[in-house]
């Protein structure tokens, strides 16, 4: 489970996010979308533990929601292993895939024969068994994106913190790894948190779709997304164009409510920590 | 097998300009000094150049030999105090900006006049040679090691911070492998610095006689008015110089050649 508890994190000039509270439930996924700027990624960065919050707090946790006590963020109940994947696959280029998808165990102390038993795992999991030995340089952007997946699932997340992944791939291989993740996310059952500027992106991974508006963003509005299957083929499906059509009429709502610039720190102090 | 044939056909395709560009200056040379009728003491002929380097073949050969062992050994150790020295100085902000503006300044110093000093610490022969050929190649290889260190890609450090990386493991995952390109480059400007300073040095603190130096070589047949030799000399010495860069150039493109855009313009 993954919950922002009043989150407020501004910046000097640019975005940031005011009072957001958002509960990602234990094996489910949640969308953020909003316009450039709104605070999408700030988000993403808090939940990863990259960035600090002006104020409010995160917990991530394994276990349900039920199970935590209000007051666990101060007591650091048990805190869930995340992985993120960000905008750019971000390997390293003097390692082969298998030697990138092994870094997050090796930093972590793992034996190196395990690294390599878990890392080649987790690449067949992204179907690129194959290509293990394979540089950076010599692998396709979809390629390359799938590698970065591996190794942010190599260290078997209970929480996965998706950057807009697919912004910078063509249509075809978007969807081949939208496949994967949801294939994995219900495999490994994972709470996923992702950012995206695709309506599609959203509507057939989340069930739940945040739209955030203003500078710094805040939550303007939550539409619910319920696709029977995440087959590939639901994208053909008339189920799947009802979910685009109500996602798409959440971010006009909001591009109506919302829009305008205000200031988080005179607003209403509701987003003090209780 | 297709692929080494092209490779070959790469080589040529590379090799065949600069070599028909040096027989045309080669020829325009030999035509000069015998249209011209130029003194043989001011500008030798080519094939004059060719006898006299058959005639001392023995004493160029040597000379070839120690200067390069000087010009190697330098560099050898002019790399590993570059890289130690730029590791020790681009761990610390505060060490940068107190050591960065002396090791510039002291990479203004000209050469010539640090020689007599070597000359002074380490007498006369190899080791001054070898010290003065350390001296100019150090800066390139310190100045690139620590700029490498410095400009790692920040969404790489990213992922580091993300997985909570200890020091250590950032430096030695990270850090170094990032630098690696620069060191190359460093190391690539080096070898040719050092074959300068090795022949500087040995101007100032070489022994003449049968073991001499390139550096005494030119000299002594300077002395002797053999400008031929000097013409030898000359060219052996950028021989050698060829020789420590392609040395070099290979490692690097070992180093490189799976991940590094730059090992394509290193390799032939």
């Amino acid at each position: 489970m993954l919950r922002f508890q009043s989150v407020t994190r501004t910046f000097e000039g640019r975005g940031g996010v005011c009072d957001i509270s958002l509960t990602v439930d234990a094996g489910s996924c949640v969308a953020v979308m909003g316009a450039s700027g709104c605070g999408k990624t700030t988000l993403l960065r808090i939940a990863a533990g990259l960035e600090s919050t002006s104020s409010g707090s995160v917990v991530r946790s394994s276990e349900a929601r039920g199970a935590l006590p209000r007051s666990s963020v101060a007591a650091g109940a048990e805190v869930a292993e995340v992985g993120v994947c960000f905008q750019e696959p971000r390997l390293l280029p003097w390692r082969s895939a298998l030697r990138n998808v092994a870094l997050p165990l090796e930093l972590r102390g793992v034996p190196r024969s395990v690294c390599r038993e878990r890392a080649s795992a987790a690449l067949a999991m992204v179907g690129l068994d194959a290509w293990e030995s394979a540089y950076p340089a010599q692998l396709s952007g979809g390629m390359r994106m799938r590698v970065g997946l591996a190794r942010a699932l190599v260290t078997e997340p209970k929480v996965l913190l998706l950057d807009e992944p697919c912004s910078a791939l063509d249509v075809v291989t978007r969807f081949e790894i939208e496949d994967h993740i949801a294939r994995l996310q219900h495999q490994l059952s994972m709470t996923v948190l992702l950012v995206t500027h695709a309506i599609d992106e959203a509507a057939f991974l989340a069930n739940q779709v945040v739209v955030l508006t203003g500078v710094p963003g805040r939550v303007a509005s939550t539409i619910r997304v319920n696709l029977s299957s995440r087959e590939p083929s639901v994208r053909n499906t008339p189920e799947f164009e009802s979910a685009l059509a109500q996602v798409l009429q959440g971010l006009h709502a909001a591009a109506l409510a919302g829009g305008r610039s205000h200031d988080c720190q005179r607003g209403p102090s509701r987003g003090a920590i209780s | 097998m297709i692929a080494r044939v092209s490779r070959v056909g790469a080589l040529w395709s590379r090799l065949w300009p600069p070599t028909l560009l040096l027989l045309l200056l080669i020829v325009i040379w030999a035509l000069a000094v015998y249209s011209f009728d130029l003194p043989a003491y001011l500008v030798p002929s080519p094939s004059a150049v060719l006898a006299a380097a058959r005639e001392r073949s023995d004493a160029l050969m040597w000379a070839c030999w120690i200067t390069a062992q000087s010009a190697f050994v330098g560099l050898l150790i002019a790399a590993l105090f570059g890289v130690a020295g730029g590791a020790i100085i681009a761990s610390s902000r505060l060490l940068l900006r107190g050591a960065y503006p002396i090791a510039s300044f002291l990479q203004m110093v000209p050469l010539v006049a640090i020689a007599p000093l070597l000359v002074i610490w380490l007498g006369y022969g190899s080791p001054p040679a070898t010290a003065a050929a350390a001296l100019v190649a150090l800066f390139p290889v310190l100045a690139n090691t620590i700029d490498g260190l410095r400009a790692v890609d920040p969404t790489l450090r990213e992922v580091f911070a993300l997985h909570k990386a200890p020091r250590l493991a950032r430096w030695w995952k990270l850090e170094l492998p990032s630098a690696v390109p620069g060191i190359v480059t460093g190391l690539r400007v080096a070898a040719g610095l050092s074959v300068i300073g090795a022949i500087v040095g040995e101007f100032v603190c070489g022994y003449g006689g049968d073991r001499a130096p390139i550096g005494m070589v030119v000299m002594t047949a300077m002395r002797e008015s053999r400008t031929d030799l000097v013409f030898a000399a000359i060219a052996l010495s950028s021989m050698v110089g060829l020789l420590l860069f392609a040395v070099v150039n290979l490692i690097g493109v070992l180093l490189l050649r799976k991940w590094h855009p730059s090992a394509d313009t290193l390799s032939p």
